[in-house]
């Protein structure tokens, strides 16, 4: 853990989102500047996402983070061989970009367009994955991580 | 909505108490195998961290505890660097326990010393000069 984040982490278990928020995209910025990526690293920068977008005051920018750190998952996925989990990212992925473009926020315009290419790209597979895939969102019922997905 | 969706609801509002149970939830999903070791180490030690950083002195030995388990799956799997840097935070984190006058991590401080190689010892972490959060701790 960084100093920074070691400031961070007291504020982001208070409940302050914008520390949520910093402490997401510290880690997604570390992992877009690390060309080797391993699921181990990927994880955190997930987590932290997708506690941000837990947080009842979150918006559709936290989930466009959270996106960000699935598509470095399904990277890190893809790179050890984990084709499954890199579907199931990618799934969800397809399923968040479909809510932020069902919105009214800026980013919906772009994340129509961004849907689509996606969509495109997918294997029908991905797709009915992806329209499986109700947010109750940052849940998982299953266990005590905070998502949807089954790791990376 | 199912009461983990709850809970992590809690946990990203501030509820320490949340964040203490997700550790041990998701621990025993790890130990089912319902999620990987490593993934439910790394759930955990947020969780953990989390909770040590606003609870009482049993959330600061639970994340002792948390660092030691993952310490020690990173041991068996060859990464001894990193091991030793988490052995050594949960020593420091325990022992930070241990002089809040928690009786149990100072007796875990005395079990993981004998299972520990030295270099675990001689490492503290960077910028330990806290225990999540906590800006009084110094190490002795």
């Amino acid at each position: 853990m960084t100093s920074e984040s070691s400031l961070l982490v007291p504020q982001a278990a208070a409940g302050d989102l914008d520390a949520q928020r910093k402490l997401a995209a510290g880690v997604i910025s570390r992992l877009n500047a690390n060309r080797a990526l391993t699921p181990r690293q990927t994880w955190l920068g997930e987590m932290w996402a997708r506690l941000a977008t837990a947080h009842p005051d979150s918006d559709h920018a936290d989930l466009a983070r959270l996106s960000e750190a699935l598509e470095l998952a399904a990277q890190a996925a893809d790179d050890a061989g984990e084709e499954d989990q890199a579907v199931i990212y990618r799934a969800e992925i397809i399923s968040l970009t479909a809510e932020i473009a069902d919105g009214d926020s800026p980013a919906a315009e772009d994340a129509a367009l961004q849907l689509e290419k996606r969509v495109a790209g997918s294997t029908p597979t991905q797709v009915r994955v992806a329209q499986a895939m109700r947010r109750p969102r940052n849940a998982d019922e299953n266990d005590g991580r905070v998502g949807q997905s089954t790791g990376g | 909505m199912s009461e983990n969706v709850d809970l992590i609801r809690q946990a990203a509002t501030g509820s320490a108490v949340a964040q203490a149970d997700l550790v041990d939830r998701v621990l025993r999903h790890g130990d089912a195998g319902t999620i990987r070791p490593l993934e439910a180490l790394v759930g955990a030690e947020l969780w953990a961290r989390m909770a040590a950083s606003q609870g009482g002195v049993a959330d600061i030995r639970r994340l002792g505890g948390v660092l030691l388990m993952r310490a020690g799956f990173e041991r068996e799997h060859g990464n001894t660097d990193l091991a030793a840097r988490l052995d050594g935070e949960a020593l420091w984190v325990l022992e930070f326990a241990a002089n809040e006058g928690d009786e149990d991590a100072a007796a875990a401080i005395v079990s993981a010393a004998e299972r520990m190689p030295a270099a675990s010892f001689k490492i503290l972490p960077r910028g330990c000069g806290r225990v999540a959060g906590k800006p009084e701790a110094a190490p002795r």
